[in-house]
């Protein structure tokens, strides 16, 4: 039975994505020996030909209709924000796309320092979601919520997902492609934003459906540790991240502060940031 | 910006606060990396798993059935063995996060907390 740890990388306007999950491919095979795959188009992977963390790659698999309907969002690098393209629509066929019978989905934003989540590999789980999140600032200014809108489907986060092959979790993709192809309908039901699709919402409309609308199912007891796009990461020491975050209550208010994160799995959400770790990883160890 | 996003933090650095904040992102990695997996189901360790576990194995049960994260009853093929691995991971996160901590005490300064 073969297992391995699969990211989406697409490059857009703003960052080389591909990069991010080449970053996190040395970081997994080195703490591990886990396969892993990268699952992108044709232009990413000529951007990186020569890459020296190529290497560290078991599996590439190209989906070049991966922007069927690109997204479009507004990124924030601590004050400042921009707009980028945001290809995200392939992310419930991974079932197919994937080449493993057993595969850890990761996003290429959440870093991986540590092995805390290959444990998933030792269980008989089919499907493990993840329902927890934790703002690293701990001030949920950001990350407050944990529906999808307020007395709405509880939102699952799809940084993390594991599955294992076989007939239980196909039923589950069939339904989790069904939600995103249905997303206007679904966000009319659910009462969430239309404007930019998110798997985190498919996903969770998907379980939501496929649990016969009760909150039962397995997930990971781990939290995705995450760092607001309102911050600015300050430092990157051998055993920590030194962070600035805002200290008031509003999202862009109050006096900058610092915070220190142990290194461990984190992800990022401010990608200007995420470049300047990626690059640490591929230069450092 | 960053160097002035930086200075100013810097500038505003609180000990206490930092200390807090700090403190509560050890415990979350100490919460990460006490999950192990065992005869198929994920438990999370800490103080009422390996209590649970002990007490189980100093009754002298035969079939040990314990309830792994998800709530699901897992039969413990060898229950000894799960106590042992179950207290080395415990240990272990407990060290790292005591060394972490000893260490982020000792930061007094602003410059000190970010070069350390």
């Amino acid at each position: 039975m073969t297992k391995g740890v699969c990211q989406f990388a697409i490059n857009n306007n703003l960052w080389n994505y591909f990069e991010f999950a080449l970053a996190n491919c040395k970081q997994i095979k080195l703490l591990s020996g886990l396969k892993t795959c990268i699952i992108t188009d044709q232009t990413s992977v000529d951007a990186n030909k020569d890459h020296p963390c190529l290497k560290y790659v078991d599996d590439i698999v190209i989906k070049e209709d991966l922007d069927r309907n690109p997204s479009k969002r507004r990124v924030y690098d601590a004050d400042q924000d921009r707009e980028c393209k945001w290809f995200n629509w392939s992310r419930p066929e991974i079932g197919d796309l994937s080449p493993y019978d057993q595969t850890l989905l990761i996003d290429a934003d959440l870093m991986i320092y540590d092995t805390s989540l290959f444990w998933c590999f030792d269980t008989e789980y089919d499907l493990l979601f993840t329902n927890q999140c934790h703002d690293a600032t701990q001030q949920d200014k950001v990350i407050d919520y944990k529906r999808v809108y307020k007395h709405g489907v509880p939102l699952l986060w799809a940084t993390v997902f594991y599955f294992r092959k076989n007939d239980n979790s196909k039923k589950f993709f069939d339904l989790w492609k069904y939600a995103r192809d249905h997303n206007n309908y679904y966000s009319r039901l659910f009462n969430f934003n239309l404007n930019l699709y998110r798997n985190d919402y498919s996903q969770a409309v998907a379980r939501h459906i496929w649990d016969a609308n009760t909150e039962q199912a397995d997930y990971f007891p781990n939290k995705v540790q995450a760092v607001s796009d309102n911050t600015k990461l300050v430092k990157i020491n051998k055993d920590n991240f030194v962070i600035a975050y805002r200290s008031g209550s509003a999202r862009f208010d109050g006096e900058w502060q610092m915070l220190k994160i142990p290194k461990q799995n984190i992800h990022f959400m401010n990608k200007f940031d995420l470049k300047r770790v990626a690059e640490d990883i591929i230069s450092v160890y | 910006m960053e160097n002035s996003i930086a200075e100013q933090a810097k500038a505003n650095h609180n000990r206490q606060t930092a200390l807090k904040v700090a403190k509560q992102a050890l415990l979350e990695r100490v919460q990460a990396h006490t999950i192990l997996a065992q005869d198929g189901g994920v438990f999370q360790i800490n103080e009422q798993t390996i209590g649970t576990l002990k007490s189980l194995i100093d009754a002298r049960y035969e079939n040990v059935i314990m309830l792994d994260a998800n709530k699901n009853p897992i039969k413990i093929a060898n229950p000894q063995d799960f106590l042992t691995k179950a207290i080395a991971k415990y240990q272990e996160a407990l060290n790292e996060y005591h060394i972490a901590y000893e260490k982020l005490k000792r930061q007094r300064s602003a410059e000190q907390f970010i070069d350390d």
